[in-house]
């Protein structure tokens, strides 16, 4: 239990600074992948949905430390994030090797709007219609882009951990 | 039907929770928390180790393209540095005349005080926000609101001073409004970031601003945050908004505010050396800078 606890702290810290430091020079557009978030689904997807709640809740929380402003807001998405991807994975579940694509693409929308409807109640003035085009579909996309990297054994690891067998 | 009824009532109250707390962080603070610094002093070790070895990379990565180049560079630049001595000592005896007629008409530069030097070690997290993390912070004398420019213009400001470190908001981020003027005509108003784009938008005091596409941009200095006359971008289009009451500007900013390295911050005490006088269309009443 303890080294899981380091392990995903390690992890956390790793992926941070990669995402504030490294990231920004692999932006398209001004759109750069959620390093982060891609690892609450994969936790999600691997633990099951009360770890990926509680590493998702971690890591948005870091990401707001980071900003020092609108404490909370990345925290309870992640959360979310973390909670619902391997839920609606067990539900939708299929022998599909794209679950993590399909989770990256469904989790950054889930985790985008949060955050915005937070920011929006915040005072934060983002409208929805240009956020959607400029913000929302092309970090679904990229993030979706980078989860078709992750590695066939870490897919099969996934399957295990939603307890659905691999098939033929 | 309990346990459900615990659960809504439980995401509700966590919900709730940080809303209230989002709410209470939104407006900015001149100190962060000590858990924040924590979190932050924890993570600028392998910042500045990850920023020193992306430009160790990039450095040896620039020398090893550009040696074929090099020795073809090298004979003009011989024959160029001895053009550059006469033109040193031209300039020396023309640097010394400047400062005589400076002195005698009172001119002083458009901003007085000290400035520090930071190098730019990471960006905000999302894709929604544009902020910068710094490594200069409180120690340094840096504190919250101090503008931050490069050479080519200004950047923003300092939103969230930390001890070594402070997060700097960009011009871009949809928090951000500037009071500005157009150097040509002095039609004033205020530039907002937009999120999402490097674009900036720039909403004018009068209906009928004297405006054009490629008018340049300067601080007005009248929100008390930036000094007067620095350079904040370039007019891309001009349009009218809410109903035709209201004319409006695209601004794209003279800094690349996408591929920051260094900049420099200016302390308190920097003032404008120059009063801003009104503009045409009236003194413009409190255009608030800084967080909208």
């Amino acid at each position: 239990m303890t080294g899981r606890l380091l392990g995903a702290v390690g992890l956390l810290g790793v992926m941070t600074v990669l995402q504030v430091a490294v990231a920004p020079r692999a932006a398209v557009g001004g759109i750069k992948p959620d390093l982060l978030l891609l690892t609450v689904v994969g936790y999600a997807l691997t633990r099951g949905s009360l770890a990926g709640c509680l590493v998702g809740a971690a890591a948005g929380a870091v990401e707001d430390f980071v900003l020092g402003q609108y404490l909370g807001v990345r925290a309870l998405a992640f959360a979310l994030v973390g909670l619902l991807t391997a839920r609606a994975a067990t539900r939708f579940f299929g022998d599909q090797p794209l679950v993590p694509v399909v989770a990256a693409l469904g989790g950054t929308a889930l985790a985008e709007l949060t955050a915005w409807a937070l920011w929006r109640v915040a005072g934060l003035p983002l409208p929805l219609g240009t956020g959607v085009a400029r913000v929302i579909l092309p970090s679904c996309l990229y993030n979706a882009l980078v989860a078709v990297l992750f590695p066939g054994w870490w897919v099969r690891r996934a399957k295990g951990g939603l307890g659905v067998g691999t098939g033929a | 039907m309990r346990i459900a009824t615990a659960r809504v009532a439980a995401a509700l109250a966590v919900g709730l929770l940080v809303v209230f707390l989002a709410g209470l962080t939104a407006a900015e603070r001149d100190r962060v928390t000590v858990l924040e610094q924590a979190v932050r002093e924890a993570l600028r070790p392998p910042l500045e180790v990850v920023v020193r070895v992306q430009e160790a990379i990039r450095g040896t990565a620039v020398t090893l393209l550009s040696l074929p180049r090099i020795r073809e560079e090298q004979e003009k630049l011989r024959a160029e540095a001895a053009r550059v001595r006469e033109l040193e000592r031209r300039l020396a005896v023309l640097e010394e005349e400047n400062r005589r007629l400076r002195a005698l008409l009172g001119f002083r530069p458009p901003v007085e005080g000290r400035m520090v030097g930071a190098q730019v070690v990471g960006r905000n997290p999302d894709n929604w926000l544009s902020r910068v993390v710094i490594d200069q912070g409180t120690r340094a004398g840096i504190g919250r609101n101090a503008p931050v420019m490069t050479a080519q213009g200004l950047v923003g400001r300092v939103s969230s001073p930390g001890l070594y470190q402070s997060v700097v908001t960009l011009l871009s981020d949809p928090g951000s409004a500037v009071g500005a003027m157009v150097a040509r005509t002095r039609e004033a108003g205020v530039c907002y970031g937009q999120g999402g784009t490097e674009l900036l938008r720039m909403r004018f005091f009068s209906r009928d601003a004297r405006v054009e596409p490629g008018d340049q941009v300067v601080t007005s200095g009248l929100g008390g945050v930036f000094p007067p006359h620095l350079l904040v971008g370039t007019v891309v289009e001009t349009f009218r908004g809410d109903y035709g009451l209201v004319q409006y500007a695209t601004v794209r900013p003279a800094a690349d505010l996408r591929s920051l390295g260094e900049v420099l911050v200016l302390l308190p005490g920097t003032s404008p050396s120059e009063p801003v006088p009104p503009s045409p269309g009236g003194v413009p009443s409190a255009g608030r800078e800084g967080p909208r």
